[in-house]
């Protein structure tokens, strides 16, 4: 465990040096400062758009948590996509798959170190979130990070995709690979989920079978937003959620067994 | 002697090249080996494989006696990279200490070893500058300073030498040389003839995937001994007899040069000039370099590939 520990701790403290991850921290704060009027409820409405104060702040909680979340997509995608391939291209890899250690250690100490950033940022975010909430408008939203925490299970899951994608494709199409699985599970997950949008446009055969045999992200995602807000459906409860872990048990057997055989 | 190394049968294949071909190599527990060949020839292949780094396509080959893959092999081996690869980030230290980690060493141990290492290396006063800063000579011996943290019983080093200024390259050279006196066995991979020369008990032959020669430096050299010879009155007799006992011979003046056929032929020569009517004004033996051995065993692989 120790083992595995000091690859994460050494992956946190490349990463804290990625000027990247401190430019989107500044561009969600700046986000969050341009959304202070949706969470005080104060923003003027156009003449004939029937929105109470209340369902403005409601909207735009809603809507600052979706971005955050998918800020946060972005930030997996950035540092995941960059860690194992710079090891592989770099050959950083070879003084540590040397030592005593299983190669299996290695793939979890670089997974631990790039998922505690991510969630170390998204706490940041939404602890900037929470506290925009509460001073602007007295509103306390603990869901946030319950939220917060069941959307977690699909930053594992996109970065365990990137992972197992970076061991044979390039960086730039892992990561887009990987995002494009998210986002057309997310725009899925809305479609099934919405009976209202299912009464104006029934998906055809082929769009089912994708929904299914795509990982659930989206509906997991849904589910996380529900916890903020009724306007999300939650009625299908769990399984969403055992979806998602299947399918990064899956990927991380798959990952293992080809980083196992691979030639370094 | 216990082996510390067996290869048996040891075949890699890549898409478009046979990298190793039927390769069979034993080194003994203590022993300093010397892997050379040319570019191409198979033994960085070689290397990565003793390394689990690729797996072979048939073959087998153990590091004491157990599979190479076993975390417990990897426990009593150090590896030397030719270009030694560190996060730039760190500090000599940092990264001492880090790879210390991952050898499973308490942070006492790691505190004492690192502070050993460094001075082993001669790298103490560089020890809180950033890796990123080091230069080439620096990064190769902190490299070996990392090869050394868990006091290994077998070294790799894939030319351990190779790009440093004459200086660094002797320092680094006798920090081996001690280490072989220390008991360690040493596996070295290396182009460079007169570093393998120097340090290695035994060494290998790598042409085209294939051992061409194998043996101690001196069994190699000594196949390859040359006779000088300055005769007056060198007649086609002299010759001719000289060349029933020699594998090749020229003659040029009064200088004749042959290899003989075994080290007792070279007792017979002065009888053979004496009693042909020729004056022997002298007799010398010349060794080969390696280097010679090496350039001509190539050659001739060449050749006989063409």
């Amino acid at each position: 465990m120790n083992k595995v520990l000091a690859i994460a701790l050494i992956t946190i403290k490349e990463e804290v040096r990625n000027r990247v991850v401190y430019l989107l921290l500044g561009i969600a704060f700046f986000l969050l400062f341009l959304a202070r009027g949706c969470a005080s409820g104060k923003i003027t409405m156009k003449k004939g758009i029937l929105l109470s104060p209340e369902q403005l702040m409601t909207a735009g909680i809603v809507v600052t948590f979706n971005m955050i979340l998918l800020w946060g997509l972005s930030l997996c995608g950035l540092l995941a996509m960059n860690t194992l391939s710079r090891e592989l291209t770099e050959e950083t890899i070879v003084l540590t798959v040397t030592k005593p250690i299983k190669r299996s250690y290695f793939l979890v100490g670089k997974f631990l170190g790039i998922f505690s950033m991510v969630f170390f940022n998204l706490m940041l975010v939404s602890i900037g979130f929470f506290l925009l909430l509460y001073f602007r408008s007295g509103v306390v939203k603990p869901s946030i990070f319950s939220g917060l925490l069941v959307a977690s299970l699909n930053f594992i899951s996109i970065i365990s995709f990137i992972f197992l994608f970076s061991l044979f494709l390039p960086r730039v199409i892992s990561g887009l690979l990987s995002l494009t699985i998210y986002i057309l599970s997310l725009g899925l997950g809305v479609i099934f989920s919405f009976e209202k949008i299912r009464a104006y446009w029934e998906p055809s055969f082929s769009t089912q079978v994708l929904y299914y045999v795509l990982p659930q992200l989206g509906r997991v995602h849904l589910y996380a937003c529900s916890l903020l807000s009724s306007i999300f459906p939650s009625s299908k409860g769990w399984w969403p959620v055992v979806d998602v872990v299947g399918y990064s048990f899956v990927v991380w057997l798959v990952m293992i067994c080809i980083f196992q055989k691979k030639s370094l | 002697m216990a082996k510390a190394i067996e290869i048996h049968r040891l075949t890699k294949d890549y898409p478009h090249v046979r990298a190793l071909d039927d390769v069979n190599l034993e080194v003994t527990s203590g022993e300093c080996f010397g892997l050379l060949g040319p570019n191409g020839a198979g033994k960085t292949t070689m290397m990565k494989i003793l390394l689990a780094l690729i797996s072979p396509t048939s073959g087998s080959v153990k590091i004491f006696n157990q599979p190479v893959r076993k975390e417990a092999v990897r426990e009593r081996i150090g590896y030397l990279p030719e270009k030694v690869r560190i996060y730039g980030f760190l500090s000599g230290t940092e990264f001492l200490d880090y790879q210390g980690k991952l050898y499973g060493m308490n942070a006492q141990r790691r505190r004492v070893r690192v502070e050993e290492c460094l001075q082993v290396v001669e790298m103490y006063e560089e020890r809180f500058r950033k890796v990123g800063e080091y230069s080439k000579g620096m990064l190769q011996r902190i490299g070996l300073a990392q090869a050394l943290l868990n006091q290994p019983e077998l070294l790799f080093l894939d030319e351990p030498t190779v790009g440093l200024d004459p200086i660094s390259n002797k320092e680094i050279r006798d920090v081996l040389l001690k280490l072989k006196e220390a008991g360690v066995t040493i596996f070295i991979n290396s182009h460079l003839l007169s570093e393998v020369e120097l340090m290695c008990d035994r060494v290998a032959i790598l042409h085209r995937g294939h051992v061409v020669r194998i043996g101690t430096t001196q069994e190699l050299a000594t196949k390859s001994e040359l006779i000088e010879l300055r005769v007056e009155g060198i007649t086609e007799v002299i010759l001719s007899r000289l060349k029933e006992i020699s594998h090749q011979l020229q003659s040029e003046g009064n200088h004749i040069l042959l290899a003989p056929q075994n080290e007792h032929t070279i007792g017979s020569i002065p009888g053979i000039v004496i009693n042909n009517g020729g004056t022997l004004l002298s007799l010398t033996t010349k060794r080969e370099s390696l280097e010679d051995i090496f350039y001509t065993l190539i050659k001739e692989e060449e050749k006989l590939h063409e």
